[in-house]
């Protein structure tokens, strides 16, 4: 089931945070936050790990491997969970590709 | 006493000074226009809505940009971690000023339309060129690479027109509309039949906006303020009193909402006397409408008292006398004809020439 391959039209393009948002500690909570225009979205530690990485500087298939590196995990594992999680950013505007 | 909550939200109403004169303006009717916050006063204030868990600030007015210490506020907001907004009519956006908020670190610029052709907007804005001078202002914020918002309020006299406006929006790069019908306090009280739409008319506008909302998903968001006049239900008005959000008018005194400075017998502390925190965390009027213990029927049995919370304070307060009562927008309020009432009788022929438009408080400088 994960071990799907980055066949998305999307491997090839640098996923990056859009101008208005951006990403910080909650000094009161210690928890990661995207803050936008006027919306503020409290983030899990996986997406933290994800948009940290979302800065135009690197494709979604680097993307992927630099974090399967990082936790040790299999090559495609974390595909469609990062997939997901990048798509549902862009849905909100708050995510774009460059 | 229930649950204190953090304030995730903050405005700031620097000034109440204001170069436009819209008939629907929610700043109070009277206002003294000598005791503006000076900036050391603002300052500390940012700094202490921070350390209380303030995560965005919002610079509204009136007209923020007649500040001059704009720049250093946002600043100052930054420098406690805060996100930014400005809240402007984009009059006085300059080339050179975009620059320089940009420069500050201003995270978002919003500006407001009155229509999406000089003729209306300047009518109902009561000021000559208002529309063109906006439009420069978008251009100006975009040079100086501002992320733009746009503001239009809605009335009988435009909300024909989402379409336009939505269009207008996305051709000015906007990356969020909000597109907010009009809430009847202050000014837009004095108007309320000349402005309040039929329901046909606020019937087509919904169902344009969610169709063209669909289309618009990931381009530009577009947040849709219900006209509460015309619904069942009462807005969960500031999602609840001293809950999420604070504001601090010109004077420095806070508030639970802006329009809460016009609610009677309610007495507000002020910044320059008080912390930001004390306020919050002890003072009467954050705690006067907090939680649900405050609530009279039919609110206090309600299955929905934690999802409204009753609804909207001043509103209960300007068409009943009573803040305590149940917002009368409740079709379950025992006011609730009140508001029927204002429905039946809006005035569909009256013109713009009925309008009784904002007066300005306080100088006015040139800009």
């Amino acid at each position: 089931m994960h071990e799907l391959s980055i066949d998305s039209a999307r491997a090839s393009q640098r996923p990056a945070l859009v101008k208005h948002v951006r990403l910080q500690i909650d000094p009161v909570t210690g928890e990661p936050v995207l803050l936008s225009q006027e919306a503020v979205l409290t983030l899990n530690r996986s997406g933290y790990e994800i948009l940290q990485r979302c800065d135009g500087s690197r494709t979604l298939t680097q993307l992927i491997r630099e974090l399967e590196t990082q936790y040790q995990v299999p090559n495609g594992k974390l595909v469609l969970e990062v997939l997901r999680y990048v798509d549902k950013l862009s849905q909100k505007g708050l995510l774009q590709w460059i | 006493m229930d649950l204190i909550h953090r304030p995730y939200g903050f405005l700031a109403e620097l000034t109440y000074r204001c170069p436009l004169h819209c008939p629907y303006c929610s700043n109070p009717h009277k206002w003294k226009g000598d005791v503006e916050l000076t900036s050391e006063e603002w300052i500390k204030t940012i700094k202490e809505a921070a350390e209380l868990g303030v995560l965005q600030i919002g610079f509204s007015g009136g007209e923020p940009l007649l500040r001059k210490d704009l720049e250093l506020l946002i600043r100052s907001a930054r420098g406690v971690g805060l996100y930014t907004n400005l809240i402007t009519s984009g009059l006085g956006l300059s080339e050179t000023r975009a620059n320089r908020l940009s420069e500050a670190g201003l995270d978002n610029v919003q500006i407001s339309f009155q229509a999406t052709e000089s003729t209306l907007a300047d009518a109902i804005a009561g000021v000559a060129s208002s529309h063109a001078n906006k439009l420069q202002a978008v251009e100006n914020a975009k040079q100086a690479g501002l992320p733009l918002s746009l503001n239009v309020v809605l009335h009988r006299f435009n909300i024909d027109n989402v379409s336009g406006i939505i269009e207008f929006a996305e051709n000015l790069g906007a990356t969020r509309l909000e597109l907010a019908n009009t809430q009847y306090y202050g000014w837009a009280y004095r108007n309320r039949s000349t402005l309040m739409p039929t329901r046909a008319q606020v019937d087509a506008a919904a169902k344009t906006i969610s169709k063209t909302g669909e289309r618009l998903t990931g381009k530009m968001k577009i947040l849709y303020v219900l006209p509460d006049y015309f619904g069942s239900r009462p807005k969960p008005c500031m999602n609840g009193w001293g809950r999420k959000y604070i504001t601090v008018n010109p004077g420095g005194f806070a508030l639970p909402c802006p329009t809460a400075w016009e609610i009677p017998n309610l007495r507000f502390d002020t910044v320059r006397e008080n912390s930001i925190r004390w306020i919050w965390q002890e003072s009467e009027s954050f705690n006067r409408f907090r939680g649900t213990k405050w609530m009279p029927e039919p609110c206090r049995s309600c299955p929905q008292k934690e999802i409204d919370f009753g609804g909207c304070r001043c509103q209960a307060a300007l068409l009943t006398g009573d803040a305590s009562n149940t917002d009368p927008a409740c079709d379950l309020s025992p006011h609730h004809h009140l508001v029927q009432q204002a429905v039946a009788d809006n005035a569909n022929d009256a013109g713009l020439d009925t309008l009784v438009f904002r007066q300005n408080t306080g100088p006015l400088p040139s800009i």
